[in-house]
């Protein structure tokens, strides 16, 4: 509740607009609960901390942009890279989206919750380490990969080496 | 009374070597007490390891689809308890109970896909340049694979991490965060009474610093997986590196929304609403920045503007409390005196 608090004090001293929010709520049945009202802030500009860093509350940062290019350079202009949204009716806006955005998943015209457990969930740069929760791929880092070879010739046969000789 | 819960070591529930314990309480209702739960410290750390690496022994020697069967038992139990294990995980974290429902949901999904992976692990026989000789890989378990995990999926991480790791034949410790200790206990029940064999999972509750440290500094835990802040990510990170020990980190995230001039606004500012309700204590997977082309902040202010605050276990509410991430857990008092009441089942709405 208090990052939260002070998140919303940041945000207004970088000269971003609480629109609506910004406080705690009040009422019956709440007072005895850690209760904050949904909060928009606008007029935040690219590099703002309320738009950089993870807040962990009810606190939507908007932020106009001109153009999609604009916006994939907006997004990847963050420390982490967990997931992303794009909604838009162009197809071609969303393929390029789709391999420009700096993110682990992205979502065309979904928001940014909804991963399915067997698709791996992800993210870069400082959201992860290159692993991946979920899928397929979580399977290999839960175990290790052990070869072998069978020579079943009778004789030494070596590999690798020159085998002409 | 409020209840004392233990750890899970050994094959047993155990009450802390430490003899320290913290109150879990209801964030919608700072009067409602779910319980206390262990301070553990490294020394049940340890103890926690020796029995995994005793569940290890048999467990990685069980045939892969018969673990499978296991975690498809886990999967129907999660079926069955899905709404007693919500109504838990609302009360003690505040998400609204459609996104808890879900939460548990995304369990009873991964224990269904680890079934299956039972029958797959699939290695690779690809041909040797050599005459008669055969080349081929397979998979290993690894050892103890220690999870640490946070609190906005309390039952969906764990199981991310847990099933997975069970059905390549690890043992696993499981470290909760302190807010969310009471799924995490209900989901360690359900996995003994599914089949598992009780010395491949230990639960230990307490503290990041010191049951998690304990735990990634552990030189018989090969395998740490974590999520939470990038802050404590990089130190485990450093450790893990130094100890040569495979690590996964699922840290933070800004997750934006792009709404293109062309975009259905309608469906956009559903989606950023969250089209089912809002777990604003809970930000991992959510709408931190909204990218507009132009001309739709009105819009998005009529969105937030009918949410309507209330408590987490409201089904028709779209808000919930926050998580009480603002100071460490207050020790729980031993003597019941100084209980104001019991732990009741009413809540704020």
């Amino acid at each position: 509740m208090q990052k939260v608090e002070y998140y919303v004090g940041v945000a207004r001293q970088d000269g971003a607009r609480v629109l609506i929010g910004g406080e705690r709520a009040t009422g019956a049945g709440l007072e005895r609960g850690w209760f904050y009202l949904p909060t928009v802030v606008t007029a935040v500009a690219p590099g703002m901390r309320v738009e950089q860093q993870e807040i962990f509350g009810p606190v939507l940062a908007v932020i106009k942009v001109a153009s999609l290019d604009e916006a994939i350079r907006v997004n990847n202009d963050v420390p982490y890279g967990l997931s992303s949204s794009l909604y838009t009716r162009d197809v071609n806006a969303a393929f390029r989206a789709m391999g420009e955005l700096d993110t682990g998943i992205t979502y065309v015209n979904a928001p940014t919750i909804g991963a399915e457990a067997h698709l791996p969930f992800g993210g870069v740069k400082q959201t992860g380490n290159g692993h991946r929760e979920g899928g397929w791929e979580v399977y290999d880092f839960y175990s290790e990969t052990k070869v072998v070879y069978v020579d079943f010739s009778g004789r030494l046969q070596r590999a690798q080496i020159d085998t002409e000789a | 009374m409020t209840e004392t819960f233990k750890n899970f070591i050994g094959g047993q529930w155990v009450a802390p070597a430490t003899g320290a314990y913290f109150e879990n309480r209801n964030p919608a209702d700072r009067d409602d007490i779910i319980g206390c739960f262990p301070r553990s410290g490294p020394d049940d750390v340890a103890r926690a390891v020796a029995s995994a690496q005793r569940g290890f022994a048999h467990w990685s020697k069980t045939p892969a689809p018969v673990r499978g069967e296991v975690l498809h038992r886990v999967g129907d139990l999660l079926v069955e308890r899905k709404d007693t294990i919500a109504r838990a995980m609302t009360r003690e974290m505040g998400k609204v109970l459609a996104e808890t429902r879900g939460d548990v949901q995304e369990g009873i999904d991964t224990a269904h896909y680890a079934h299956t992976e039972g029958r797959r692990l699939f290695g690779r026989t690809v041909p040797s340049e050599l005459r008669n000789k055969w080349a081929m890989s397979f998979r290993r378990p690894i050892g103890v694979a220690g999870l640490i995990t946070p609190f906005n999926f309390p039952l969906a991480i764990p199981t991310w991490k847990m099933f997975p790791a069970l059905l390549c034949g690890n043992a696993v410790i499981f470290k909760p965060a302190e807010d969310v200790p009471h799924t995490a206990h209900l989901l360690v029940e359900l996995l003994l009474e599914a089949g598992l064999p009780p010395e491949v999972v230990q639960l230990v509750h307490g503290e990041g610093s010191v049951v998690g440290r304990a735990m990634v500094e552990h030189p018989d835990v090969p395998v740490i997986s974590f999520t939470g802040s990038t802050e404590t990510g990089s130190i485990i990170g450093a450790t893990c590196g130094r100890m040569h020990k495979r690590l996964s980190l699922e840290m933070g995230g800004k997750n934006a929304m792009i709404v293109m001039d062309d975009a259905d606004l309608d469906l956009a500012l559903e989606g950023v609403c969250g089209g089912r309700s809002v777990p604003p204590g809970s930000a991992a997977p959510r709408r931190a920045a909204w990218s507009c082309t132009s001309g739709c902040t009105t819009g998005c202010c009529r969105c937030c503007a009918i949410a309507p605050a209330g408590c987490g276990s409201g089904p028709a509410w779209t808000s919930a409390p926050m998580s009480d991430r603002s100071s460490t857990k207050a020790p729980c008092k031993r003597s019941s005196t100084t209980w104001a009441s019991p732990a009741r089942t009413a809540r704020a709405c």
